[in-house]
């Protein structure tokens, strides 16, 4: 089997026994998606014959040890990191591989379609988001929770109220936001909050249910869902269903986002009627929330689940089902008084006969499995609830089962959306001769499985086939939680269940009683008189704002994780952003605790702008060319500098080494080629890194002392920077190239060319301001790198005048000026020390993560930060992608190497692609102007700022980008993209190609620890 | 009247009171229906143009939750308030303090016979049977003969009435509009054409709107327009009386058109009834008597 582009495959032989099954691994690396897509694109390939069950998950830890639980762990999928995708199939062929490759590919093709088709606003951080809604309220997390907390502190930090849908977040975490949040006068809804309805908008796993004068504050996700589908089944409907997080009325929680909802509840004028759906509260906490609810001016109806409650206190009912907690909330909404019972007939009719077994129920809502096991208990007084091992109730046969507990949903989908588990637990159960009764509910309502009824039809039908078969009794009892107005159709679900042989009930309570009464059990509810209950009531505290703000509009929400919660969102008249969540730095957990603890210095900010001041502020100007060795001290000793961090010439790839022998050639040091390799072998020339000297080199970055170097000075400051001279296409020093033709050319340029352009440049009093030539190269379509006809077209209309009139000879003016016109990168060397003026002179300031040089020695990438002066971080480079020259290939291809990434580190290059859409094509960006302006946007993503001295016309005048954020990168894992010509491995055969590389990003992780060690962080 | 604040007809509060919850049933450009306990309130944001049982929003706030409420969205209301929610806006509430009552009851035999000859003479001289809604086949005559013959036997006038309900295009078709000018000038002059049974029978032959008009009118509820009518004949004003009959104009395709021809025939009727010798204008004219 040929892999996948991008994917690495490796194959597991499955556990003894079964050899025709193979555990077969794919890991696509850097391939992050959520989990709802996940669990989708598992449903998916276990839809397909060929694959008998699969897992997809990211390489979190976390998620590893699901893996490892579930059987699905290999060797394969414990090398990745977080943010690659791991496919685990079981199969039996390579070919059932490929189909669930293709699947994979068609499914991921199709989210991206669909996103398209949506008109998604996407953005890649909480800044940008923020950027492109500045006046969100609500951020709704779906990401994995063991990056919840520092995720969900940022957010509320930036004034967002935060709805975490979320779980697998630590209670102290939970603690610490909550009371971040009540401190600030936000709302911090969960962790683990499935289901909400904020003005209306059905916010995660919820139903669209009418809105009304009813406000819910719950608990429990389902049981939201139940109340608020009976409520508006009723006729009635709910404005608000204020999720809390399953935790909330835990002892060391204390009920704060309860209490701030009821509290903003009773300040939202719409909402007559408040219900509060929840777990007993901890001791503890109860007294407080009774007073609370006490206290509340609107009528409240309280079900605390698991808790049968005899009486009614006045202005708090007490509800024993979900159903009746709707129906009294019915009642309310309608100023009608309260009734003494709310037991209402059963749909079905009972028949005479009874059955002895034992009833089941098999839920994927927690709360109606719950529900179902408190009333079954307390009818048969089986001593009550359980919470092990999946069941909430298991005595005596009789077992409520929440197949949403994590016991289940290790490895696979939620059965709200994978029905697998429960079309094996209905074969199961249909077979077991105990088992009579079979409950069951199907939840509706956005991001709940399309049909699950039709997906459950079959095997009800099977099992009662089978019973009847068997000669034994056997009864479905369904419900369906839903309005007519979710995705899915209710109508079509309940006859499909009818159809299929359950008996249907319109609520999990009447299926319950059902369920009882077909074992010739009724279930009882004594009645209820209200009571009086002498509470002091507690003056409320007045919610803040924010909070009413956030009740009393639509949400402006910027979801971060699942992108498909954006569809609630924007159909019922909400705004918001999606951020495409990634795992920050990769999911490297030291990373984001640095990246943390950077983000809470307020210095950091403050330094990295004044490093872009510095760089936008610069005023480069080209004042001479002169020998190198006139400015440069060391090279009046044997001594060549060298692009990049420092490197030996043992570790130089072959075109530096090339030309080095070129430029021993060039210097007389060696007579021939041998020789000079025998110098170079024996150790007797120095290299020193251009940068190390105020200058910068392309490719190879070869300078000898004889060299003519442009000279750029920063007239700021009076910073002065250097670079050769571009010497043309074809065979030259800078690619390696050593012969006759590149030495004779250097020859000219020393004698001839450099010195006609030094005359020439001093008649421009004060050099050639270089800001006006970017600037107008700019809007003519150069970004600098790849592209810089338009500045050698610019930079020669400055020069031609001067040159015409010097005092030489008419045949060397010709010749100059034919070199300038046929040289279109000649600009690029100009530009190279522009750069370099600009960031030597922004990194005498030495705070801050700005980005301050990047370049490549063929071996190794070296960045160096504002914050850590002249320290270099390096890795290893990576091989530039790009088009060949005819008959080369990437076989062909040099490790990215040359100063010229300076450019880039200045905000131009590829960093400004959209700038020069024409070579976008040609350094194999990927083609089209949308590309272009893909690739820029990201790039701007990882700065500080822009440059507005520097305009891009094509970027809607915007600057360029300015000030890489070494944070920013590490966070993002996005780094820069380099613009580069692509070198022959081999010295001597100089260009072959041009293309773009993508910067390393461990020299980014380690310039950040480094950093963050000098901090003390 | 100011459009920055609510309004309310009457017949709100006499007939749904402040307890209620409705859903929207229609919804229309600029207003939309609610149905509550089997009746059509009319919302809408023209203080001018309240129906018999309406209501009308302040602009702005008013007309976006409209704009934003969308079929089967709630309107409830308590005895402090109604709130409207809409499925794709935010909700919206007013308190019945702040919402100002618009007299909407037309006073029981409030008009005299004599009231009735100016509002027959000026809409005799409107030539409104060219514009009707209704064609005037043979059998439609036959009915509107009915309606105005003094000698009409009550029976024969109800089944007149029964047969005209639901008859022409419309949400309030013009057989509708033709009954209810005609039942607001005979309740006006004290004779109640639209019993109970009548407005049952009204719920089943025609739209709803139309079946809450007429059934508002058997209480004597009518719209702000129809109001403006009784209001100028109270006054004996020819130029308000003009007026009013301009606005009506306007109402719908051809609805007060049909409004004000049936207003016209309850005018002669009631002339007719009180001066059974002096036979009823222009009735040869007007209409063709079969056997005649």
């Amino acid at each position: 089997m040929e892999a996948v582009p991008g994917t690495l495959i490796h194959h597991n032989d499955r556990a003894e026994g079964k050899e025709e099954q193979m555990i077969k691994t794919v890991v696509r690396p850097n391939s992050y998606q959520d989990s709802i897509n996940l669990m989708l694109l598992t449903n998916a390939l276990n839809a397909l014959d060929t694959v008998a069950r699969s897992s997809v998950m990211m390489g979190t830890d976390a998620n590893k040890d699901i893996f490892r639980s579930t059987g699905f762990y290999t060797d394969e999928a414990g090398t990745a990191g977080p943010s690659d995708m791991v496919i685990v199939l079981d199969v039996e062929s390579d070919d059932a591989v490929d189909a669930a490759l293709a699947e994979t590919d068609r499914f991921l093709a199709d989210l991206s379609v669909k996103k398209q088709a949506g008109g998604t606003v996407e953005v890649r951080s909480l800044n940008a988001a923020l950027e492109a809604m500045p006046d969100a309220n609500l951020a709704l997390f779906s990401i994995p929770g063991e990056y919840g907390a520092p995720e969900m502190m940022k957010a509320l930090e930036r004034g967002l109220s935060v709805f975490s849908f979320t779980d697998n977040v630590s209670i102290e975490d939970e603690i610490r936001l909550k009371e971040y949040a009540r401190e600030h006068g936000l709302l911090m809804m969960g962790p683990d909050c499935g289901t909400g309805i904020i003005s209306g908008i059905p916010l995660a796993f919820t139903n669209v249910v009418r809105p009304g004068n009813i406000g819910i504050v719950g608990a429990s996700g389902t049981g939201i869902q139940e109340v608020s589908c009976i409520i508006d089944h009723e006729g009635e409907g709910v404005i608000h269903a204020i999720g809390t997080g399953g935790r909330d009325l835990n002892e060391k929680v204390g009920g704060t986002t309860v209490k701030d909802a009821l509290v903003a509840l009773e300040h939202h004028d719409p909402t007559d009627v408040i219900v509060l759906i929840s777990k007993p509260p901890a001791p503890a906490v109860r007294d407080e929330i009774v007073q609370v609810l006490h206290s509340l001016t609107k009528p409240v109806v309280a079900i605390f689940i698991g808790e049968k409650p005899d009486h009614h206190e006045e202005g708090v009912y007490l509800a024993h089902t979900l159903e009746e907690a709707a129906l009294i909330a019915v009642d309310l909404a309608n100023d009608r008084p309260v009734r003494e019972n709310y037991l209402t007939p059963l749909e079905n009719d009972v028949p005479a006969t009874t059955v002895e077994g034992t009833v089941k129920g098999l839920y994927s809502g927690g709360t109606l499995a719950s529900e179902a096991g408190m009333m079954i208990s307390e009818a048969l007084n089986l001593g009550g609830l359980t919470k092990k091992e999946g069941f909430v109730l298991n005595y005596d046969g009789y077992q409520m089962i929440d197949l949403g507990d994590d016991m289940y949903t290790q490895g696979r989908p939620h059965p709200m959306i994978d029905p697998e588990i429960r079309l094996q637990m209905i074969e199961k159960f249909s077979a077991d001769e105990d088992t009579q009764v079979i409950l069951l509910d199907v939840v509706h309502g956005y991001g709940t499985h399309p049909d699950m009824a039709s997906a459950l039809a079959p095997a009800i039908r099977a099992g009662l086939e089978a019973a009847k078969a068997n000669g034994k009794d056997l009864t479905f009892v369904a419900s369906v939680t839903g309005t007519r107005q979710d995705p899915q159709n209710y109508d079509d679900a309940v006859r499909t269940l009818r159809e299929a042989g359950a008996l249907v009930e319109a609520t999990n309570a009447r299926a319950v009683r059902l369920g009882l009464a077909l074992k010739g059990v009724e279930f009882q509810e004594a009645d209820k008189v209200v009571e009086q209950r002498d509470v002091e009531p507690v003056e409320l505290q007045a919610p803040s704002d924010h909070v009413m703000d956030l009740l009393a509009t639509k949400p402006r929400v910027i979801n971060i994780g699942v992108e498909s919660f954006n569809e609630s969102i924007r159909t019922f008249g909400g705004q918001s952003v999606h951020y495409a969540w990634k795992p920050a730095a990769g999911g490297n957990k030291e990373m984001i605790r640095i990246l943390n603890a950077l983000a809470d210095r307020d210095d950091i900010n403050g330094a990295n702008q004044t490093v872009i001041d510095r760089m936008r502020d610069s005023q480069p100007f080209l004042v001479d060319v002169v020998p190198a060795r006139s400015v440069i001290e060391v090279l009046n000793t044997r001594t060549l500098l060298h692009a990049g961090p420092p490197i030996t010439y043992a570790d130089m790839t072959g075109p530096m080494q090339g030309s080095c022998v070129g430029a021993i050639l060039f210097e007389g040091w060696a007579k021939d080629e041998a020789e000079a390799r025998a110098l170079l072998e024996a150790g007797e020339v120095n290299f020193v890194p251009c940068h190390h000297v105020n200058a910068v080199g392309p490719m190879g970055g070869i300078t000898s002392g004889n060299m003519p170097v442009m000279v750029v000075e920063n007239r700021v400051d009076g910073t002065t920077a250097y670079c050769t001279m571009n010497e043309g296409i074809g065979k030259v020093l800078r690619f390696g190239a050593y012969g006759p033709e590149v030495v004779n050319r250097l020859g000219w340029m020393r004698d001839v060319l450099g010195p006609v352009l030094s005359a020439a440049l001093q008649k421009i009093e004060g050099g050639i301001n270089l800001n006006v030539i970017i600037s107008r190269s700019l809007g003519m379509g150069d970004e600098f790198h790849q592209r810089n006809i338009a500045g050698s077209l610019n930079l020669l209309k400055e020069l031609v005048p001067q040159i015409v009139t010097l005092d030489i000879e008419q045949d060397i003016k010709e010749r100059v000026i034919r070199f300038l016109a046929d040289t279109d990168q000649f600009f690029l060397n100009v530009m190279m020390a522009t750069c370099k003026a600009i960031v030597d002179y922004a990194r005498q300031f030495q705070e801050g993560t700005v980005v301050t040089t990047m370049t490549r020695n063929g071996q190794n990438f070296g960045i160096r930060i504002a914050g850590m002066g002249d320290q270099w971080f390096t890795a290893p480079v990576n091989t530039p992608n790009g088009l060949y020259f005819s008959g080369y290939t990437e076989d062909d291809a040099n490790p990215d190497i040359g100063d010229s990434a300076i450019t880039e580190t200045v905000g131009v290059g590829a960093m400004i692609t959209v700038a020069a859409p024409a070579v976008t094509r040609f350094v194999g960006s990927g083609g089209g102007y949308d590309d272009a302006l893909a690739i820029t946007d990201e790039m701007d993503s990882i700065c500080v700022g822009n440059n507005q001295n520097w305009s891009v016309p094509n970027w809607n005048f915007k600057g360029t980008p300015l000030g890489i954020d070494c944070a920013l990168v590490v966070e993002s894992g996005v780094t820069p993209l380099i613009n580069t010509g692509i070198a022959h491995k081999e010295a001597g055969v100089g260009q072959v190609g041009a293309g773009t590389v993508r910067a390393p990003l461990a020299c980014f992780e380690k310039a950040l620890a480094a950093y963050a060690e000098k901090l003390g962080l | 009247m100011s459009a920055s604040i609510p309004y309310a007809s009457a017949s709100v509060w006499e007939h749904l009171g402040t307890d209620w919850v409705g859903q929207v049933h229609s919804k229309f450009r600029t207003s939309l229906n609610v149905e509550v306990e089997g009746l059509l309130l009319h919302i809408g944001h023209n203080p001018n143009r309240l129906s018999g049982l309406g209501m009308s929003l302040p602009q702005g706030e008013g007309g976006l939750v409209i704009e934003d409420m969308a079929i089967g969205d709630l309107v409830r209301s308590t005895s402090q308030k109604v709130s409207l929610f809409p499925s794709r806006g935010l909700p919206v509430v007013y308190r019945w303090l702040d919402i100002q009552k618009v007299a909407s009851t037309v006073a029981f035999g409030s008009l005299a016979p004599q009231d009735l000859e100016l509002l027959e003479t000026t809409l005799g001289a409107m030539r409104l049977k060219s514009r009707l809604g209704l064609d005037l086949t043979e059998e439609v005559r036959e009915r509107l003969d009915t309606l105005v013959q003094p000698g009409a036997a009550e029976v024969d006038r109800r089944r007149a009435i029964e047969w005209l309900l639901g008859r022409g295009l419309g949400l309030t078709p013009s057989g509708d509009d033709i009954v209810a000018g005609y039942a607001f000038v005979m309740w006006a002059n004290g004779r109640d054409v639209l019993d109970a049974r009548l407005r049952v029978s009204a719920r089943l032959k025609t739209t709803p709107v139309s079946a809450t008009m007429l059934h508002m009118l058997g209480f004597g509820e009518v719209s702000s327009a129809v109001m403006a009518v009784w209001n100028a004949l109270l006054a004996h004003d020819e130029g308000a009386l003009k007026d009013a009959l301009n606005g009506l104009l306007d109402l719908g395709h051809t609805s007060g058109i049909d409004t004000m021809y049936g207003m016209l025939l309850g005018a002669r009727t009631v002339r007719a009834q009180n001066h059974p010798n002096a036979g009823v204008g222009g009735k040869v004219e007007l209409f063709h008597v079969r056997g005649k």
